[in-house]
């Protein structure tokens, strides 16, 4: 692996890191969120250091001949990953969502009812 | 006596919701009825408001006409109904039929009934490609029902208290479509049934089903299904 990788992929992680380090300080990002990128962030802050296990990785384990794929490999399926958690989290908002509209909309009408607005029957 | 609301579901009807409401009221005096307003951009709600006949108005639209089916639900069971019906706005249905789907839950004979436009094949049949769609449905939902069906998509529908109950505690958010709540009233062990009705076309207004939906709804439909043939037995459960 090439030293300019791993510069720029150690670079990118610590800017990672410091954004999502920054959003929490700001109540931006919660922690549930923010476990997922910082374990990112770590791990391409790890890749310099950690590079012959990467490479065993990539080689031995996976069988993937270049060890730069292997940073490919982990930050697309980390991105599938992610994907498909915030595809459960956008279904969760939105039943509640729906939830609150309809509790929302049969309060003020049974609110008008009482009120003698609308005849019941 | 029997409790027995009617929800009409409505968006942008206003074209048609003042005849839909003088039809129920003139065919159908005995029951309550209701106006499940979808977030409609017209004057639907103000006119319904005109008219004295309560309308839940949601603040945002909230997708098809299933995104009213838990506010009618909720809605009856707070308020303790014994039969809930499901009427459209926009004129397809007509109030006089109402006692074809009420009668065999008030008698006790079934949980959920639908009013079948192809039974006794009066009246408006459909267009071609969604009578397709409808009798694909009706096949895959008679195998999983193990029971036979025809238009498992219509909108004439009366539960009796149960289905409601089982809904409106276990379903407080987005059901998907009419197979899916075939399909969970059913496993959730609620008794079906068919019933001859007769139904016109819409006079006003637009479809919820657009040449995209034509692709997207078979598609979600299929996936609902193996969703509830999947959750039958945690489903059995909650009822």
């Amino acid at each position: 692996m090439g030293i300019r990788l791993k510069v720029l992929a150690f670079l990118v992680g610590v800017a990672f890191l410091l954004f999502v380090l920054r959003s929490i300080k700001r109540n931006g990002m919660r922690p549930s969120y923010a476990v997922l990128w910082t374990v990112i962030s770590t791990f391409l802050i790890s890749v310099p250091a950690l590079e012959p296990f990467y490479q065993w990785i990539a080689g031995p384990v996976l069988g993937i001949i270049d060890a730069r794929h292997v940073i490919y490999i982990v930050l697309i399926g980390f991105l599938l990953v992610y994907v498909f958690y915030l595809t459960l989290k956008i279904c969760q908002m939105s039943d509640r969502i729906q939830e609150l509209i309809s509790y929302t909309a049969i309060m003020e009408t049974e609110k008008l009812i009482q009120e003698g607005k609308f005849k019941k029957s | 006596m029997k409790r027995i609301l009617v929800a009409v579901i409505a968006y942008n009807e206003e074209e048609s919701i003042e005849k839909t409401l003088a039809d129920l009221r003139t065919n159908a005096p005995n029951y309550d009825v209701v106006v499940i307003d979808n977030g409609s951009s017209d004057g639907t709600k103000n006119l319904c408001e005109k008219l004295g006949v309560p309308v839940i108005s949601h603040c945002v639209n909230t997708g098809g006409s299933m995104g009213t089916v838990m506010t009618y639900f909720l809605y009856a069971y707070r308020n303790k109904y014994d039969v809930l019906c499901q009427f459209d706005g926009d004129g397809q249905h007509l109030a006089a039929e109402l006692e074809k789907i009420v009668t065999p839950v008030v008698e006790g004979k079934a949980d959920y009934v639908i009013g079948s436009r192809f039974l006794a094949k009066e009246g408006f049949q459909s267009y071609f490609l969604r009578r397709i769609g409808i009798r694909t449905f009706a096949f895959l939902d008679s195998l999983a029902v193990g029971q036979s069906l025809t238009d498992v998509t219509s909108g004439f529908r009366a539960y009796g208290p149960r289905v409601t109950e089982f809904f409106a505690k276990n379903y407080r958010h987005e059901l998907f479509d009419t197979n899916q709540l075939l399909l969970l009233a059913h496993f959730s062990g609620a008794r079906l049934l068919e019933v001859p009705v007769v139904m016109k076309d819409r006079e006003h207004g637009v479809s919820e089903f657009s040449s995209m939906a034509a692709v997207y709804f078979p598609l979600k439909g299929i996936v609902n299904i193996v969703g509830c043939i999947l959750q039958r037995k945690k489903i059995g459960k909650w009822a």
